[in-house]
């Protein structure tokens, strides 16, 4: 069991390793469309907490 | 200076209109058999889109607004295409499924963030397919557990029979029974003229207000879905498609889209005549409802119902599959046995069976669940559009295949449009009396 958690672990280590840079060419359309999708998920997960809250609350 | 004049009367009378329509029906059939050959990923796709969610979203929206949103429907198609032909395109140039293409262009971050976004939404969609499943086949008084259990081993027998071709063959026979919905519409003789114009011309039943406005945002959350995206540009990697196929793989998509456009107009057709003005929560219940009106109708619309759920789930299951085999290295093909591609095949089992026991634990949360798929949904949507269209203008990876401007400006448009809506969809599925 535990060889076959450190075989996953050390999978995923390789897998960090191997995509550890984007290929994709930073241009300025490219940034923008980055930053606004970060934007995005963390307004997201902002509505979510306060989902959470709200039913926690009741 | 007159032999070529000769040569081209002879060619004219030579050639006459015999052999010329002869040839041109040579072109039309191999150009069919090409066609057959290729066809599948993009029907596939389309159709399923179709699930168990769908048709729920689809027969309240006729029962709720009669054939008044069927227009909305048309411009649906053509947007689900766009999206969808750029996954055709991407898959054929690549040959890596969107997973991969999202961990290799854009790094671990966004990566890891796409594929637990993914398996979460597909396991989450998959329980809500089951529901739907379970559901239809009550009505012919089949326990749960029964469902459950001969859908996993069909599926399950449709994967490891260790060829993709077989497999796609069999989904498209499941898609042919969607249309089912089809003769369940003639057999209510709706009004053509009223079908027509609701159809073709835009407008909002009883005036704009929030009511509509969250129909028309489910309608778009069921026809666009992150899913999609990944199991096209995967299926058409497991085919071997490759960039003289692009243009079939177009037309496959194309007239998917139109199927799926057909389904959902003809469900709306059929709530719309029989059931309009009764409140719709689930499809299971329109066909309970349709049972008591006309016996037939309800089994249709029931088998039509369990069809979608099935096809929904063969769909999602292979999606979140392809993307861990892809990521993990691992073998991950229909043409895989099940000895070359354990990991593959054992993912493939894992979502299903955990999904499927989920629907059969007592007073599990399944309308909570419901919810979440939503707002999962809407997490990886716009991730997912927007690499899409960020990977398809990358020139070094596209080349001659990448975006032009006219495309461009269509699929952002579409993108923002639906990221939009989409979300809005969602904020109002968590606060649903915020809009009003």
């Amino acid at each position: 069991m535990r060889n076959w958690f450190k075989g996953r672990f050390s999978k995923i280590r390789e897998i960090n390793r191997k995509y550890g840079k984007p290929r994709v060419k930073m241009t300025k359309g490219v940034k923008v469309a980055l930053f606004l999708l970060r934007l995005y998920l963390i307004l997201l997960v902002g509505i979510l907490v306060l989902k959470f809250i709200s039913m926690v609350k009741k | 200076m007159r032999a070529p004049v000769e040569a081209s009367a002879v060619h004219k009378r030579g050639i006459g209109i015999v052999p010329r329509l002869f040839y041109r029906y040579r072109r039309i059939a191999k150009w069919l058999s090409i066609f057959l050959a290729v066809a599948g990923p993009g029907i596939i796709v389309m159709v399923a889109d179709n699930d168990a969610g769908g048709i729920t979203t689809y027969a309240a929206t006729g029962a709720r607004f009669g054939y008044g949103l069927l227009w909305f429907l048309v411009i649906l198609g053509p947007a689900a295409y766009y999206v969808q032909e750029m996954t055709v395109r991407l898959g054929a140039v690549t040959k890596r499924g969107h997973a991969e293409a999202i961990f290799e262009t854009f790094g671990k971050f966004w990566g890891w963030f796409s594929l637990t976004d993914l398996v979460l939404a597909d396991w989450l969609t998959l329980i809500t397919e089951f529901i739907g499943m379970t559901a239809a086949l009550s009505i012919f008084h089949v326990p749960p557990f029964v469902t459950v259990i001969v859908v996993s081993i069909v599926m399950g027998i449709m994967v490891l029979q260790g060829r993709y071709w077989t497999w796609e063959k069999v989904a498209l026979f499941f898609c042919g029974l969607n249309l089912i919905y089809i003769p369940a519409a003639f057999m209510v003789h709706p009004s053509v003229s009223e079908v027509l114009r609701g159809a073709l011309v835009p407008g909002f039943p009883g005036g704009f207000n929030n009511n509509i406005f969250f129909f028309l945002m489910a309608n778009i959350g069921t026809t666009i879905a992150p899913w999609m995206i990944f199991f096209q540009q995967s299926a058409v990697v497991d085919k071997g498609m490759d960039e003289k196929d692009i243009p079939f793989g177009k037309v496959d998509t194309f007239v998917g889209a139109m199927c799926t456009v057909l389904v959902a107009g003809f469900v709306i057709i059929v709530t719309a005549t029989v059931l309009k003005g009764v409140q719709i929560d689930s499809a299971a219940q329109a066909s309970q409802a349709l049972m008591g009106i006309n016996k037939y109708l309800g089994t249709f619309l029931a088998i039509g119902l369990f069809d979608a759920g099935f096809l929904g789930a063969i769909c999602i299951s292979l999606a979140s599959s392809w993307a861990f085999g892809e990521i993990f290295g691992w073998a991950h093909s229909l043409n895989n046995k099940i000895k070359e591609a354990p990991w593959f095949y054992g993912s493939y089992f894992i979502l299903l069976l955990s999904a499927g026991t989920v629907v059969l634990i007592p007073g599990a949360p399944l309308v909570l669940i419901t919810l979440f798929v939503q707002v999962i949904a809407v997490t990886l949507l716009p991730a997912a559009l927007v690499f899409l269209i960020l990977l398809l203008n990358d020139s070094e990876l596209m080349g001659k295949y990448k975006n032009t401007r006219a495309q461009n400006i269509v699929s952002v448009s579409i993108v923002v449009i639906i990221v939009l809506l989409s979300t809005l969809y969602a904020v109002s599925a968590l606060f649903p009396r915020i809009f009003q």
